[in-house]
């Protein structure tokens, strides 16, 4: 070895005690802790004010549509293509970007207001007749066509197409019950007017025909290909032509150049020339392709919506009342058996009363949200949501406040000293769906326990919830998030009926003769104004009976690139029909 | 050295069979339904189950063999699920997902040699990272060195990669408005070797290694790298090592052609074990970096009880680790002349 060592020699190559080296760490360390806290708080100071954004207020117009460009967004799951045989609104959601239906709700460019939402109107229809309670006809446009894609290759869709897609819905559809009080669907023999006969009235039938979950306009010849036509493409009269779906990487669309509608100033919709579904399944990856510019509108949780706005000043940030009902549902043996603690309504109502709302809002997010009712949840808008917090309600508005004091006094006149049940919930899938319903989860157990209700919490993954403790097998209780329907009817009917009467989500059993004679007067009138009363006076009872205490309806909120506009502000309907009611008129600003 | 591998290969064949029959039986314990699963929230009518259960071939015995508490107490089911689907891998014909009815045998295809990639790479990083510095902190130990290379790599080894991933991803767009690509631009290696490796390595350009490959290999190193220096360790103390010394051979030449070797052996058995953590941890770094790998869909398959898929995946999972293993040991014999297989 060289006597006349390089200095980087001798320092490599010298040794260091362990004395020497915890002293270095520690110097090493006590510096990085003191960068650390110095950048901080030089972060924290310089940090941008969040810019002002929201939605525009309702009845405001857009400003004028340019034609063109291609959507950016993302999916974090596909789950089949077959709008008619799946049962997941992540399928039904994406069916209405290539396929249509007789009708659809109501969109348009601007903003709706409140009582627009869930409006059913003509989509492949021309006009309906309803010449009795039971008969409905419906004119197909004479302009309406099939995409021009082999086997189809653009023809007209008929009646006769309506009548098969019925068919098929009746013979595959897990969702068939929605429509079973469909007695016949006929075609006319010029194939121009498809009529449906019912065996009761249903004075919303409209909204059910609208429905994301049910009717869609299948052709025959691209159905009768393979028995896997419709869940390996996209094949309809919807106004984006399928493109190509990669599991795990995108689903894409391009304009359908043949779409029958036009805007006002008669131009060809949709505007979009494409659309293209990248999917991300990590929350973190979809905002910082938003942030990096590859997407132009992605959802975002209620928790990470200041921090965003700090970090996309230019970004606009949509909001709307949530449509997913989250509620505490109770074990059938409550019912069926009349086994306590839950068979008595007062100590339900103590539940009710135990849960802050406002809290849980504010905990969820800083721009909170809305009271749900039984069933029906702020996302329907006013025209159909009772609101508890309001005056309308009557009485049955005091079972949503929140009062410990009160909740124990239930308690106690229902003899009831001590609650010690298990609480189940998934912990899987919702959590990724539904961000807030982890935060409230959460929450639950320690409010309820102010109230002097132990609940033991026990998780289930997602595919053994679904099928247990959602259909109703669980003992205790459980917190839950409610399927999306689009119309009341289908709430009431679902939660409340028995089984074979179309109650396929009563989880807990309820039989509530009353109610069920009363929801079936409802569900026939054939009055909208009539239906709305009644419903109104419906929540009002089950506000009183709480067979289901509902939780809360957290603000929804999108976040979208400055380009972007045309984005209707209902999260309904266009949550659910991506395709129509909500990329429809969606385009870039020049 | 042919017959040992051909005596392996026949011995990995019951090990395969006794996975199979492993998976194959938890997978149809698990609670959840599958039938109801696709039901989603609708109530499972008996006529929609058995029309299901048909449409999927999911509807008869599940296994050769079912014990009952009466008369006959043991019954033979010829045709039987497992044995239908074991006859299917024979022919690598997995059949098809019961999600969403596409052949498993495709999706496969495009997702296997994606994760398989980004696997290799993962550990070729390790070794590279792992091996050098291992030798570098034997050779220096005490220095500054050694104790920057140690403490480097317990923090490899203390840092969760998800956590990891999660900050590249989020600091990446929070500080320079940058992404990692979004999965339709990853393209096979085959197709653009320039996109595929910079997907998986340096997903934000500029050959900023941090990448998920990077990731897992970094992750990994930490283990090697101190078994690299133990071994070394251990080596440079032997007699033959010292007469090296004694003979005025140089440092490299010591190093290279009498201790590498020796240190090694014990390093490729640990290189072997990780191949199954490459392939679990590709679950969670393919979430986060968005790749089209294997691993995610394995993950959403199982909670969505897709037999056919998860089946598929976890026996192609067992046939790597198996043939990882046979890989290693075959390399014992290249490092160590001692070691013959007969």
């Amino acid at each position: 070895m060289d006597s006349k060592a390089s200095y980087w020699d001798r320092l490599t190559g010298s040794r260091v005690t362990r004395r020497r080296a915890l002293q270095m760490a520690g110097v090493a360390g006590a510096s990085a802790g003191a960068i650390a806290v110095v950048g901080c708080s030089s972060g924290s100071s310089s940090n941008k004010t969040p810019s002002a954004s929201g939605s525009p207020a309702a009845g405001a117009t857009a400003a004028k549509p340019v034609p063109g460009g291609t959507l950016h967004g993302t999916v974090s799951l596909v789950l089949g293509m077959d709008p008619m045989k799946a049962s997941t609104f992540l399928t039904h959601a994406l069916a209405s970007y290539s396929y249509s239906r007789l009708m659809r709700f109501k969109t348009q460019l601007g903003e709706l207001s409140q009582d627009q939402w869930y409006v059913a109107e003509p989509e492949v229809a021309a006009k309906v007749e309803n010449p009795d309670p039971l008969t409905y006809v419906f004119t197909l446009r004479p302009d309406v066509k099939f995409h021009n894609v082999p086997p189809v290759n653009g023809r007209k869709v008929g009646a006769k197409d309506v009548v098969y897609s019925f068919e098929r819905y009746r013979s595959v559809s897990p969702n068939k019950g929605n429509l079973a009080f469909v007695d016949s669907v006929t075609a006319s023999a010029d194939d121009t007017q498809v009529t449906f006969k019912l065996k009761e009235p249903f004075g919303l039938f409209l909204n059910r025909i609208a429905s994301f979950q049910d009717l869609w306009i299948m052709p025959r010849e691209f159905i009768e290909q393979s028995e896997d036509a419709a869940n390996k493409s996209m094949l309809g009269s919807g106004p984006f032509l399928f493109d190509k779906y990669e599991p795990n990487v995108v689903m894409a669309w391009k304009k359908n150049p043949d779409y029958f509608e036009k805007d006002a100033a008669g131009n060809a919709l949709p505007y979009l020339d494409a659309v293209n579904l990248a999917i991300i399944t990590d929350q973190n990856q979809v905002l910082s392709q938003f942030a990096a510019g590859a997407l132009d509108t992605i959802s975002l949780p209620p928790k990470l919506v200041e921090s965003f706005k700090g970090q996309n000043a230019s970004a606009v940030i949509d909001q709307s009342p949530r449509n997913i009902m989250s509620m505490m549902i109770f074990e059938p043996a409550s019912y069926t058996s009349a086994k306590p603690p839950f068979n008595d309504e007062r100590v339900r109502q103590g539940i009710s009363r135990a849960i802050d709302r406002d809290g849980l809002l504010g905990l969820v997010s800083k721009a909170g949200g809305v009271w749900p009712n039984m069933p029906i949840n702020g996302g329907f808008g006013k025209s159909w949501w009772l609101d508890p917090k309001g005056s309308d309600i009557g009485a049955a508005g005091a079972n949503y406040q929140y009062s410990v004091a009160e909740a124990k006094k239930l308690f106690a006149a229902a003899g009831v000293t001590e609650i010690n049940v298990p609480m189940h919930f998934s912990s899987t899938v919702y959590t990724t769906i539904v961000p807030y319903y982890d935060i409230v989860r959460q929450a639950l157990p320690a409010m309820l326990k102010d109230a002097g209700v132990t609940v033991k919490e026990v998780p289930e993954e997602y595919g053994t919830y679904i099928g247990t403790t959602f259909l109703g097998k669980f003992d205790g209780c459980a917190f839950s998030l409610e399927s999306v329907f689009s119309d009341i009817a289908a709430y009431w009917q679902n939660m409340f009926n028995a089984p074979d009467q179309g109650g396929g989500r009563n989880h807990s059993s309820v039989a509530d003769q009353t109610l069920r004679d009363n929801i079936k007067k409802m569900v026939q009138s054939q009055s909208v104004d009539d239906i709305k009363k009644q419903n109104f006076e419906l929540q009002k009872y089950v506000s009183s009976k709480m067979y289901y205490v509902p939780v809360i309806t957290p603000v929804e909120y999108g976040a979208r690139t400055p380009k972007l506009q045309g984005v209707v502000n209902s999260t309904g309907p266009t949550t659910y029909a991506l395709g129509t009611e909500s990329s429809l008129h969606l385009n870039f600003k020049a | 050295m042919r017959q040992y591998i051909f005596r392996r290969l026949v011995l990995a064949v019951p090990t395969l069979i006794g996975v199979s029959i492993l998976i194959f039986s938890l997978l149809h314990v698990l609670p959840g339904d599958l039938v109801q699963q696709l039901a989603g929230d609708n109530q499972v009518t008996p006529e929609f189950r058995a029309k299901t259960e048909h449409d999927l071939g999911i509807d008869g015995p599940k296994f050769p063999l079912s014990v009952s508490g009466s008369a006959p107490f043991v019954q033979i089911h010829k045709d039987n699920q497992y044995t239908h689907w074991l006859k299917g891998v024979m022919t690598l014909d997995f059949g098809l997902s019961l999600r969403d009815r596409t052949p498993i045998a495709h999706r496969l295809r495009d997702t296997l040699p994606v994760t398989m990639e980004m696997a290799l790479l993962a550990l070729i990083i390790s070794l590279l990272i792992a091996v050098p510095v291992g030798i570098i902190s034997a050779m220096r130990q005490d220095t500054i060195i050694d104790y920057v290379a140690r403490s480097i790599s317990i923090g490899f080894l203390a840092v969760p990669t998800f956590w990891l991933g999660t900050m590249i991803i989020v600091y990446s767009s929070l500080w320079f408005s940058a992404a990692t690509p979004v999965p339709q631009q990853y393209a096979q290696i085959w197709d653009d070797p320039y996109a595929n490796l910079k997907y998986l390595l340096f997903p934000f350009g500029g050959f900023v290694p941090v990448g998920p490959s990077v990731l897992l290999g970094v992750s990994l190193s930490g283990t090697v790298m101190r078994l690299m220096r133990t071994q070394m360790l251990e080596v440079l103390r032997q007699d033959y090592v010292r007469t090296a010394w004694a003979k005025g051979l140089r440092e490299r030449t010591v190093v290279i052609n009498h201790c590498v070797k020796n240190a090694l052996i014990p390093v490729v058995t640990v290189v072997g074990l990780q191949v199954p953590i490459l392939v679990g941890g590709s679950v969670i770094v393919e979430s986060i970096y968005a790749v089209p790998g294997m691993g995610q869909w394995f993950f959403q398959s199982i909670g969505f009880r897709d037999y056919t898929a998860v089946q598929a995946i976890a026996f192609i999972s067992a046939l790597a680790v198996v043939a990882s293993n046979l890989i290693v040991d075959v390399t014992y014999a290249y490092l160590d002349p001692r070691i013959r297989y007969g």
